[in-house]
């Protein structure tokens, strides 16, 4: 176990292959204690593998992936699920359960940890609704509702924990330009107010550009562009590059 | 450095040695699973309700449509042999030694099988079930034992239930055709009844249950390919479960009768 205490995560050197194709080749990284960092890159680059490795839901070939200052790759399940429990993840699909409703969705992993009595996992799921947006409608079924207010479901169960951390995966994609602005603002929003740590997965590079505190490109397994957005923009790679001549 | 993954397994004797392994572990992780505390009794309650009383219909329906055709055909032979009187004690005999569990696990492989194949395969191509590892909670206690553990004990019930109809359904086509009392129905089929009749063929079905719940929860929580590959699972659980009931009910009989001679 490392003592890092202002770096609630730490990768280094990590490999991946599926069959032939490398995924990810030697990427190191760290985030800092309540840092929201975006990774960008083309579809295909391991950008969503990065983080299913991040929160142990696939291993990888080599390296190393520290979360608060835990080796879990070498982690047994029991560890690991207790581990997890300090870590939110918003999939891009927001994977609600479609047999539950708005609030029993939230309520579920309170529920299954044992947090709290039934009044007060009800209370606190609507709470944590408000929190997103969400005051109405809270017993519709995922089916009923549009992908916004997924989202923003899926971010209110991310958040039934108190994770530390919580990664994004495509938070915004497919959403409106209103809705996607507003899903990253309450990124934003989690961090000022709960001093959150983000990694946030996207192709959108205008909400990097306007809520990250740091990009990292990923580009043939590797990260090419790693620090400020103005960093990227100042950056003579033809990948970063391209993503801000095309994005424009 | 990365350590070199095999290329993808060509020969199926190999795939096939691969799936026993993967389905090996898949069965650790759930055992292990029963070690830690608490049991997930209201999802279990739910799937014992999913499995158990919704089934029930369909198999009682199974039973009694058994009941019905042994009446018919083996009225015709054990009349032809002047043993028409012994027809209530085939029919019973038939009923709970084997026609009864085997009709049962096969009705309820495919009812149940499919449902926990596709609706795990679903969670799975959703990621749904990886939102529940990521949450804390693990699939495999939650998911998988709690519908393994269900089906174990739903079976042996759904098993009299299926034997209780045909028996009333037996009666019914026998005094249709030969007024005969429920009362004499009994005492005549349940004459040499023993328990050794009874209970181990009973019983076995628990396995069955074990069978059906298992192969399902795997072939489930590990679907591949969108919706299409939900539809494989749903398939997949019915005809391997289907297929190793069968298999396991040669062994279950040759065991039983062995103990039981």
């Amino acid at each position: 176990m490392t003592d890092s205490p202002n770096k609630p995560l730490v990768v280094a050197e990590l490999y991946k292959t599926f069959g032939a194709q490398k995924v990810l080749d030697g990427v190191s990284f760290s985030v800092a204690k309540g840092e929201i960092v975006y990774v960008l890159g083309r579809s295909g680059t391991g950008k969503s593998v990065l983080l299913r490795l991040l929160v142990g839901l696939a291993s990888p070939d080599a390296g190393s992936i520290q979360i608060n200052g835990e080796e879990i790759t070498q982690l047994g399940t029991q560890r690991l699920n207790e581990l997890r429990r300090t870590i939110g993840f918003l999939f891009q699909q927001s994977a609600l359960y479609d047999s539950l409703n708005l609030e029993q969705n939230v309520q579920f992993p309170l529920r299954h940890l044992g947090h709290e009595k039934e009044s007060q996992r009800a209370t606190r799921a609507t709470d944590l609704l408000a929190s997103v947006g969400l005051t109405s409608g809270l017993t519709k079924m995922p089916a009923e509702i549009s992908g916004g207010m997924k989202k923003r479901v899926a971010l209110a169960r991310a958040l039934a924990l108190n994770p530390t951390i919580i990664l994004f995966d495509e938070p915004t994609a497919g959403l409106d330009p209103i809705t996607a602005a507003e899903i990253s603002q309450l990124i934003v929003d989690l961090r000022d107010q709960r001093g959150v740590t983000s990694v946030v997965v996207t192709h959108e590079i205008h909400c990097a550009k306007y809520y990250s505190d740091r990009v990292l490109l990923l580009s043939e397994g590797k990260i090419v562009v790693d620090g400020a957005f103005t960093d990227m923009q100042a950056s003579t790679d033809a990948i970063a590059q391209q993503f801000l001549t095309n994005s424009a | 450095m990365p350590s070199a993954i095999p290329s993808p397994l060509k020969d199926p004797a190999l795939s096939l040695l691969a799936w026993v392994g993967d389905f090996g572990r898949f069965c650790w992780s759930v055992v292990v699973t029963f070690r830690s505390l608490p049991f997930e009794v209201r999802e279990f309650l739910r799937q014992l309700d999913i499995v158990g009383s919704k089934s029930l219909p369909l198999v009682a329906l199974a039973g009694g449509a058994t009941g019905v055709v042994l009446s018919l055909q083996t009225r015709d032979s054990l009349t032809r042999f002047g043993a028409a009187s012994l027809l209530p004690a085939v029919i019973i005999f038939s009923l709970i030694k084997e026609t009864g569990p085997i009709i049962t696990g096969l009705v309820v492989s495919g009812r149940v099988g499919a449902g926990i194949g596709a609706e795990l395969g679903s969670m799975r191509v959703t990621e749904q079930i990886d939102a529940m590892a990521v949450s804390g909670v693990d699939p495999s206690k939650f998911l998988a034992a709690t519908r393994i553990v269900a089906c174990v004990v739903a079976l042996p019930l759904l098993t009299l239930a299926a034997d209780a109809a045909g028996i009333i359904m037996g009666w019914v086509a026998t005094n249709l055709v030969e007024p005969t009392s429920l009362r004499l129905f009994m005492n005549n089929g349940l004459r040499g009844v023993l328990f050794s009749d009874f209970l181990p063929p009973t019983i076995k079905t628990a396995l069955f249950g074990l069978i059906i719940g298992t192969v399902s929860s795997f072939v489930g929580m590990n679907t591949r390919g969108g919706t299409e590959g939900v539809g494989r699972s749903a398939t997949s659980s019915v005809v391997l479960s289907s297929l190793l009931i069968i298999l396991s009910d040669v062994l279950l009989v040759k065991l039983i009768t062995a103990v039981y001679p």
